[in-house]
């Protein structure tokens, strides 16, 4: 029996005018939202690998250890191209420094070439799902018990041998089987869009998250089928019961999340940044005092003056690249950043503890907000979508925590191999090569001057590059899917939980339903 | 056979809309009952269908007690609404089709649909056709045609002459008659007390719940049927007033 009621609510929905115009709609925004999704990734792929090419050089064209300051970068995830998250907005590189733990990403954040676009809001293909599976999950479920009792059908139907639990298990299952074609069909033609652009390739765990996305994107479904299988249990007519669901849906998917967003930016507030960093400049400033006791020590210790070089470049916290500078002095450096490179490593360790601190804060506030606007099914499927398609919080934060980790392999590589007591560390000449008095080192920089062209008096890349094979590289880990999905394991719960409640009071509805 | 023992239904708001009902309709029968809008007919058929449970009493459907078993006793049913809709994007032939698989009969022919169509009057050239383009006098025949498919010994029929014009009217009433001389007992529930004295057995008159008269055919004969059934309602205005 139920099979039969089944079939006959998939053929009457799959030809009812409502689904074929949400049809449609679909196979018009899907295409257009994956094909310009195609069309960022892209142009973020293109960046990237100029990106991860110019990080390379950082290595392949040092001449000194300080000079490298290691910039990671996170590849592009093709899935993005069914759900952007926070891909557009949270920067994709980040700058390793020894005095500074990072933050935040920097590098190329949206592709906006005008920014001012930024403003609007920017529909990816999960948006689109969002929006539109809801609609047709209401449209379609609004009546289902409704339009019957109006018909004089479903007194008919209940006059053979149909019981309550029968009707009620094949008109879900009808519009449940509706949807099936549909979203095969919407995915179908994803496939077919990323199948024809040569720079989109997936692989056998992105065809994993693709499913599982296809089967998460059923369950919101069913929950807004259920949702309006409950107002039309609980509505006389099926006009109250379109009222009904049409202000449910606006109030879920725009309003709840966008009141819950303020909400949670209330309860849970976070410290300005301009705050943090004027609490870092206060480390900054013992920092430079530590500075100057180390200098003077140094300046004790070797008997000389930090001064004098006479070709130099400077970067930051007293890394400099010398040339042509007397031993003494070379000297003098090598001892200095022996003792000021821990030092630095030191302060900026003292320095996270602020930053993680505001970080948390951010964290604990962005969590606050996910929870609260959980509560909308939409912004469930969003965040669970984000997570499959590598492009939620979750992720990113997990790619910063990779890059400070990298980021202290990479100077503890240099504690540990005494780089900074070496004269590679700051001088691109060999030891044996460095002037011994200050005459020899003037002769040597004027016989520089004299044999370099004008516009590469600065290029000393003739004099050779460090050996750079042994340094640690860093290497991006993806998060697995399943630990991915742990991450948003309560809200995942909450969404199962809520659809098998809309479905068991749905069904505890019907049963006392008033089919006169 | 139907037959309703005491049957009665008071809702929730404590309207009693069926008192202590005691009626029985035997094999080959056509009973009307006869009423004002809320005399409590429909109510009947509910109580019948199991739609809705009785308070007090029960409802026999071939012996069986709608309320213990109404899955079973829906073996023995057929059942024809005032406005039979049907599902309007659907074919005769997919309506029909549909009907007949949850009535248990669910290998019907091409050739059995037209025989059963040809009995209700209904050409086969309306098999395919979408039942929204059909007037209300053929979705009606539609809805007879699922009931004579079913093969229920008891038809039970709430109004369905309402709204129809008088040919299709009479041309219903005239497969009312070959039902009931294929053995059927038939229930309808009618205002229509022309067509009642045109081809009923027997005749209720249901008053605020209560089954205030039965007559038989040759009782109803003699007397004149409107004018009893006027009275009633006449009595029912003064009470009111």
């Amino acid at each position: 029996m139920i099979w039969h009621i089944v079939k006959k609510d998939f053929l009457e929905n799959f030809t009812s005018a409502r689904f074929v115009a949400g049809f449609l709609i679909c196979m018009f925004l899907v295409p257009y939202t994956v094909f310009t999704g195609t069309k960022g990734y892209e142009s973020r792929i293109d960046l990237y690998q100029r990106d991860v090419k110019k990080s390379e050089e950082i290595f392949s064209k040092a001449q000194v250890y300080a000079q490298i300051q290691p910039v990671v970068n996170i590849p592009p995830s093709p899935l993005t191209i069914f759900c952007k998250g926070i891909s557009d907005q949270s920067g994709s590189q980040v700058s390793l420094a020894n005095s500074e733990i990072p933050t935040f990403a920097g590098g190329v954040a949206t592709i906006h070439e005008n920014q001012f676009l930024n403003r609007f809001v920017s529909l990816d293909f999960i948006n689109i799902l969002a929006i539109v599976l809801s609609l047709i999950g209401v449209f379609l479920s609004y009546d289902i018990f409704s339009r019957e009792k109006e018909n004089g059908t479903l007194k008919l139907l209940l006059s053979n041998r149909v019981t309550r639990s029968d009707f009620f298990l094949g008109k879900v299952g009808g519009i449940l089987m509706t949807f099936v074609p549909l979203l095969l069909v919407c995915y179908m033609l994803v496939f077919l869009i990323l199948w024809i652009s040569p720079s989109v390739s997936l692989t056998g765990d992105d065809y994993i998250r693709i499913a599982l996305l296809i089967l998460f994107s059923l369950l919101y479904l069913a929950f807004f089928v259920f949702l309006g299988s409950y107002i039309s249990s609980k509505s006389r007519t099926s006009s109250t019961s379109l009222i009904i669901g049409l202000f449910i849906w606006c109030f879920l998917l725009f309003l709840l999340p966008a009141t819950m967003t303020y909400l949670g930016r209330n309860l849970a507030k976070s410290e300005n940044y301009s705050m943090v960093k004027l609490n870092m400049g206060d480390v900054e400033g013992e920092f430079w005092k530590k500075f100057e006791e180390i200098n003077k020590q140094t300046e004790k210790e070797t008997g000389t003056v930090n001064h004098n070089c006479m070709m130099c470049a400077d970067w930051n916290y007293g890394s400099v690249m010398m040339l042509f500078t007397p031993l003494e002095h070379m000297e003098f450096q090598r001892r200095m950043h022996e003792n000021i490179g821990p030092v630095v490593l030191d302060y900026a360790t003292k320095k996270w503890h602020l930053q993680e601190a505001y970080l948390n804060q951010l964290y604990h506030q962005q969590k606050m907000i996910k929870y609260l606007s959980c509560l909308s099914p939409s912004e469930i499927l969003k965040y669970v979508a984000a997570s499959l398609c590598r492009s939620d919080m979750e992720n990113h934060v997990d790619f910063m925590d990779q890059a400070r980790k990298y980021r202290e392999i990479f100077f503890n590589y240099y504690k540990e191999h005494k780089m900074y007591a070496s004269f590679d560390y700051f001088t691109p000449q060999k030891e044996s090569e460095i002037p011994r008095t200050q005459e020899e080192a003037v002769r040597q920089s004027e016989d520089w001057v004299r044999n370099a062209k004008p516009e590469s008096t600065f290029d000393f890349s003739s004099i050779g590059f460090v050996n750079t094979a042994n340094l640690p590289r860093f290497s991006y880990k993806e998060k697995s899917i399943v630990s991915g999905l742990s991450d948003q394991l309560w809200i995942l719960t909450a969404m199962v939980t809520a659809c098998i409640f809309l479905i068991w009071i749905t069904y505890r509805s019907f049963i006392k339903y008033d089919i006169r | 056979m139907l037959q309703a023992i005491d049957l009665t239904k008071r809702y929730e708001d404590q309207q009693l809309a069926l008192d202590a009902l005691n009626l029985e309709i035997k094999e080959g029968e056509i009973f009307f009952l006869l009423g004002a809008n809320g005399a409590g007919k429909t109510t009947t058929i509910n109580l019948f269908l199991n739609f809705i449970e009785p308070t007090g009493g029960k409802a026999l459907i071939n012996g069986i007690d709608v309320t213990r078993d109404p899955l079973e006793s829906k073996k023995y049913v057929s059942y024809v609404s005032e406005n039979v809709m049907l599902y309007g994007n659907f074919t005769a032939r997919q309506n029909l089709d549909f009907f007949a698989k949850l009535g248990g009969k669910p290998n019907l022919t091409r050739e059995d649909y037209y025989m059963h169509m040809r009995e209700v009057g209904l050409q086969e050239d309306a098999f395919e056709k979408k039942v929204k383009t059909f007037s209300k006098g053929m979705r009606q025949k539609v809805g007879l045609t699922i009931a004579i498919i079913k093969d229920a010994p008891n038809i039970l029929l709430d109004e369905p002459t309402a709204g129809l014009d008088p040919k299709a009217a009479a041309e219903l009433m005239q497969i009312l008659v070959n039902l009931k001389r294929q053995g059927k007992s038939i229930f309808m529930c009618t205002h229509d007390i022309f067509r009642a004295k045109n081809i009923a057995d027997r005749v209720g008159i249901m008053k605020e719940g209560r089954l205030v008269m039965v007559r038989t055919r040759e009782e109803f004969m003699e007397d004149d049927l409107e004018k009893i059934y006027m009275d009633y309602m006449q009595e029912m205005v003064i009470e009111g007033r």
